[in-house]
């Protein structure tokens, strides 16, 4: 092996919490002491590798799988961890089952929600002014531009100020397409 | 206050260990359950070898655990044989202050 153990170490902070939780009351551990700790278990994963590797490779397979893992416990004599290693094992495999039914319910919950919002975008499309109807007051302005001689000057300014919306509104009715090709005007007059 | 020992909650990075265990040349694929394995393994692991140890530091009347503790432990086990080396450096006996000079790096 061209890499040495002590290279890849694990996080010292899991190390040291694992090792407050089993020390005995009373009991301090010096830095040293942890460091030591901490490579021992770099050298405990490349031991446990290697033992589950030639199960893997006894059953012809090239992928390492958990019940390798198992197996090599046991013949590395750490058999009392193969019942806490099973059940770690069945928690895993539930927790990605659950996260796998999570994803899938929040994919159709999104579906649902953007095929909502485009339904109501499609129909805000057309009111772009807010003024409740779906004709553009823009086009009734350019149209408005065209008619000079017919406008309707009640505000007494000109009426390409009409721009605001508002007064158009008063003025006319609006009929006819939002493209503004062809705006028919019809005045109310006062 | 009773302090109660967490389980489960310290967990090693799944990546960290992937790495690790592909610094064996022989080793191809590694299936996503099995870092999490040995997270546990290393988590038990850890536990055993401190719990051990730590018979040897009470028998020394020692109020810190040092690493010649671990030393003892590792040749009293025959399941840390596969530890030997890693203390082979360590000596047999040590004072309890924490600058110990012979513990290094550089191996």
């Amino acid at each position: 092996m061209a890499e040495r153990p002590e290279d890849l170490n694990l996080p010292n902070a899991v190390v040291t919490r694992i090792i407050k939780d089993a020390i005995p009351d009373g009991v301090n551990v010096s830095k040293e002491a942890r460091l030591a700790i901490s490579k021992a278990a770099s050298v405990f994963v490349l031991y446990a590798t290697s033992c589950s590797n030639n199960y893997a490779m006894k059953a012809k397979r090239k992928t390492i799988n958990a019940n390798d893992v198992i197996s090599a416990m046991e013949e590395m004599e750490f058999d009392q961890f193969e019942d806490p290693l099973k059940h770690c094992l069945e928690a895993y495999r539930n927790e990605q089952k659950n996260k796998k039914e999570a994803n899938e319910k929040k994919k159709k919950e999104k579906e649902v929600e953007v095929q909502t919002v485009e339904d109501v975008m499609e129909e805000e499309e057309d009111d772009e002014d807010n003024d409740g109807d779906n004709e553009k007051d823009e086009d009734f302005v350019a149209e408005e531009d065209e008619d000079d001689d017919e406008e309707e000057d009640e505000e007494g300014g000109d009426v390409e100020s009409v721009g605001l919306g508002s007064v158009a509104n008063d003025n006319a009715s609006v009929s006819g397409s939002a493209t503004g090709s062809v705006v028919e005007i019809s005045d109310d007059d006062g | 206050m009773p302090s109660k020992k967490k389980k489960f909650s310290a967990r090693f990075p799944p990546a960290r260990i992937k790495k690790i265990m592909q610094t064996d040349e022989d080793v191809g694929k590694v299936a996503a359950a099995v870092p999490v394995l040995i997270s546990r393994a290393l988590e038990k692991f850890i536990e055993t070898l401190i719990l051990k140890t730590s018979e040897t530091t009470k028998i020394r009347n020692a109020k810190t655990l040092t690493t010649s503790h671990i030393k003892q432990t590792i040749h009293q086990e025959k399941k840390f044989d596969f530890l030997k080396d890693l203390v082979a450096n360590v000596p047999d006996h040590q004072a309890e202050d924490e600058s110990d000079p012979n513990i290094s790096d550089t191996k």
